[in-house]
């Protein structure tokens, strides 16, 4: 094989994705979020290492938080990325024409490395190199020091992902392919919100704790010796102290050994590739990897708006990583205003109040952004088929309510034992959740027909980058909305009539769920199926 | 009494992807009871054309009638009265072939036991009736294509879009297409199909166009093109005028 025409090849493969046309819009987007992000962490860090003087703190503390910061950027990368360099592996377009060319598995699988590397050095460009640049900066690092640099964040890069690959092959000898994706998928995804919820309540109780909160905060990072010893961020960490206190032999010992650990977790990988590789592009090619399974249809096929929410449903549970992702997701968005508790107490009746509201808004995102491009190529039946494009969304926003409320109904029965709140109270919550349910839903369904990527792999990702951040920040503005305007109906309930909130929400929520879905219709019919 | 509209009428359609005219102010017409075929070379607008036709794609400029009804102004009338076999088809992987059928029946008005029946009396002479009651994603590509003939084909339409649907299909199924589509011009529907394959082309179709560069560059029976251009095969015809438009 000639390296330099595949490199040259792989180069041209990403350059293309810049040209207009091909996203040229998403990928400038995505360049200015990426400059953003560097900098915001290059900067936060800085003022950190340089206010840990003051405090009474020196460079082991700041080493200590860099190896945070590295850490957390490199469970990301395993949660986010890993999936990707496993479907890029085994399922990228190109694997059969690479398949046939005269190349041994490892050199493919270092094919498909490279062409990964823009997503899975992600985190260790925008979160581990900047946060290694502050400290290096503020710590004044010497020159040989900077040279370190490199070799920590290559093997910051190899060292998850060699291990991974080489377990994700391990773990396709016992599942087909196709189910290995949405185990990592649905894995990445409990991993994330659990980190994250994890994060929601340690957070604010160190918000909360009466001492002051940086010592607390740089305390809370000091690392067991145990951990020292086999967490790579940390060797990175010790290596650019070591260089900071002008100790070079200790350095390169900190350096050498993320690097062996870097080169045995690629060879690893590669001794995994060649082991299991060919048996498994031989299965994914085949199509082995799935399992022949009969659902005799019994039922005469019924109207449209019937056929189109069984086909829903049929599709949803036998899905089960897309119906877990919901079902996991539903779960945390509902704790989420538990978090919130210690920073700011409220009642009990406001908490569930807040949670089936939080519940409804998220369940937008979950379930009406995602069905759109979940109908994958299908989607091209909305142009094709002679139905009317407000049917056809009145449709996918009645199953979107019809998945939705017994996720709401559970969340509303078990707060209401374990919170044990009053009947008209409960009613009020439930009335708010549904208003929010309802607009959240039609506001889900524009979101997906305008960013949805019915070529998605990912069950988090069905919606493009840029889609998803601008659905993010719908969320957080839905949420105050709702907040604040539930908050000013009750700061205000003397002077409404009777029953008010439990009428009141519902009739808003739908007020503003027509408007929208008229939008929706129009943005369904302008839309234009490209493949 | 007047005569039928022709299952398809194509005056002027132009469609563009930024500055390259994919289409270019193309006039096409299929008539009832005949079968069409489209041929070019590849990028010469074969699929922009069907794709536009079925109503995936907006066309820039010009007028597409399906049986009579504008696709731009009584667009669900006009998606009522045609069948579309793509060259990907679009199915949904975790349906069996007879959900699938169903719920397209459904979409197309076509009542529950008559959709059940017809889609049942397709997939079996597509050769599909034993893996019915199995996902799609568990099929081969020439199975999914069998699915996607059998989704177009459900309703009835007076006019049938197929874009290279020979692919994938081994001789056996192949011939039972062929001969579906020769009974539905027979029943003087009108059939558009595009195929890259000359000698099928010159065996199924009743007329062939010929696209180059989204322009036509010739229309008429096997006889008349080769009359014209003095060639003694369909091959011989299509190399000429492609080269002539290049």
């Amino acid at each position: 094989m000639i390296w330099s025409g595949v490199l040259r090849s792989r180069r041209q493969l990403l350059r293309n994705q810049l040209r207009p046309g091909r996203g040229r819009w998403a990928s400038f987007i995505g360049f200015g979020l990426f400059a953003w992000f560097f900098t915001l962490v290059l900067t936060t860090l800085a003022i950190t290492f340089a206010s840990l003087d003051p405090l009474g703190f020196g460079p082991t503390e700041g080493a200590a938080v860099l190896a945070a910061v590295m850490l957390a950027a490199l469970v990301a990368a395993l949660v986010f990325d890993l999936q990707h360099a496993v479907s890029s592996t085994l399922l990228d377009s190109d694997l059969e024409l690479l398949h046939r060319a005269p190349i041994t598995a490892r050199e493919l699988l270092t094919i498909k490395l490279i062409d990964s590397l823009p997503r899975t050095a992600a985190m260790v460009v925008a979160v581990a190199f900047p946060a290694s640049l502050a400290f290096a900066l503020v710590m004044k690092t010497p020159w040989w020091g900077w040279a370190l640099l490199p070799v920590l964040l290559v093997g910051l890069w190899a060292a998850p992902l060699g291990i991974g690959l080489a377990i994700a092959l391990l773990i396709l000898r016992a599942v087909p392919a196709s189910r290995v994706r949405e185990v990592l998928a649905v894995l990445s995804t409990v991993i994330m919100l659990g980190l994250w919820l994890l994060n929601s309540f340690a957070m604010p109780r160190l918000l909360t704790d009466e001492t002051d909160l940086a010592p607390r905060l740089v305390q809370s990072v000091m690392p067991a010796s145990w951990f020292v010893t086999i967490s790579p961020p940390h060797w990175a960490a010790n290596a650019l102290l070591a260089a900071h206190e002008r100790h070079p032999i200790a350095a390169v010992g900190w350096a050498l050994r993320l690097g062996l650990i870097a080169v045995a977790s690629m060879a690893l990988a590669a001794f995994a590739g060649r082991g299991l590789l060919e048996d498994m592009l031989a299965r994914v090619a085949s199509g082995e990897a799935t399992a022949k399974r009969r659902h005799p249809a019994t039922a005469v096929p019924m109207g449209s708006l019937r056929s189109l929410l069984m086909k829903d449903a049929r599709l949803f549970t036998r899905d089960w990583s897309v119906l877990g992702d919901v079902l996991t997701a539903a779960l945390l968005w509902t704790l989420l205003p538990i978090v919130a508790g210690p920073i700011a107490p409220m009642p009990a009746a406001h908490l569930v109040r807040y949670m089936l509201v939080a519940l409804a808004i998220g369940l937008g995102y979950e379930v009406g952004a995602r069905t759109i491009p979940y109908e994958g190529p299908a989607l091209a039946w909305t142009r094709l088929s002679p139905l009317p494009a407000w049917r056809w969304n009145g449709a996918k926003w009645l199953g979107g309510a019809l998945l939705s409320l017994p996720l709401m109904v559970i969340a509303a029965l078990v707060s209401r034992f374990a919170l044990s709140i009053a009947w008209l109270e409960w009613s009020e919550a439930i009335a708010a959740g549904l208003g929010a349910l309802s607009f959240s839903l039609a506001l889900g369904l524009w979101t997906g027909w305008t960013f949805g990527d019915p070529h998605w792999t990912q069950p988090r990702a069905m919606l493009t980058f840029p889609g998803r951040l601008i659905a993010s920040g719908l969320l957080i503005v839905q949420a105050i909305a709702w907040v604040g305007a539930l908050s000013v109906a009750e700061h205000l309930r003397e002077t409404w009539p009777s029953g008010a909130l439990l009428w009141g929400p519902p009739a808003v929520g739908l007020a503003l769920t027509i408007p929208m879905m008229w939008i929706v219709q129009r943005v369904a019919r302008a839309y234009e199926w490209s493949a | 009494m007047s005569a039928a509209p022709a299952p398809l009428e194509i005056r002027g359609l132009t469609r563009r992807y930024g500055e390259l005219v994919a289409v270019d102010h193309l006039d096409l017409e299929v008539r009832g009871g005949e079968i069409l075929g489209f041929l070019g070379p590849n990028g010469a607008g074969k699929t922009t054309t069907l794709r536009c036709t079925s109503g995936l794609l907006r066309s820039h400029s010009g007028t597409i009638r399906v049986a009579g009804f504008d696709l731009e102004r009584e667009a669900l009338r006009a998606r009522a009265a045609m069948g579309f076999v793509p060259d990907r088809p679009f199915l949904y992987p975790r349906l069996t072939a007879r959900e699938f059928l169903d719920l397209v029946g459904s979409l197309y008005d076509v009542p529950g036991p008559r959709a059940r029946e017809r889609g049942d009396a397709l997939l079996s002479r597509l050769d599909l009736g034993a893996e019915r009651d199995d996902l799609i994603e568990t099929y081969s590509l020439g199975m999914r294509q069998k699915v996607a003939v059998a989704a177009a084909l459900l309703h009835d339409p007076p006019l049938l879009l197929l874009d290279e649907p020979l692919g994938g299909l081994d001789p056996q199924s192949a011939r039972a297409l062929k001969d579906l589509l020769r009974e539905r011009a027979s029943a003087g529907h009108g059939v558009l199909v595009s195929t890259h394959l000359l000698d099928v082309a010159e065996r199924l179709c009743d007329r062939v166009a010929i696209v180059s560069h989204g322009r036509l560059r010739a229309l008429g029976t096997l006889d008349e093109l080769r009359r014209e251009s003095g060639g003694s095969t369909l091959e011989d015809v299509f190399l000429e005028r492609v080269k002539d438009a290049g």
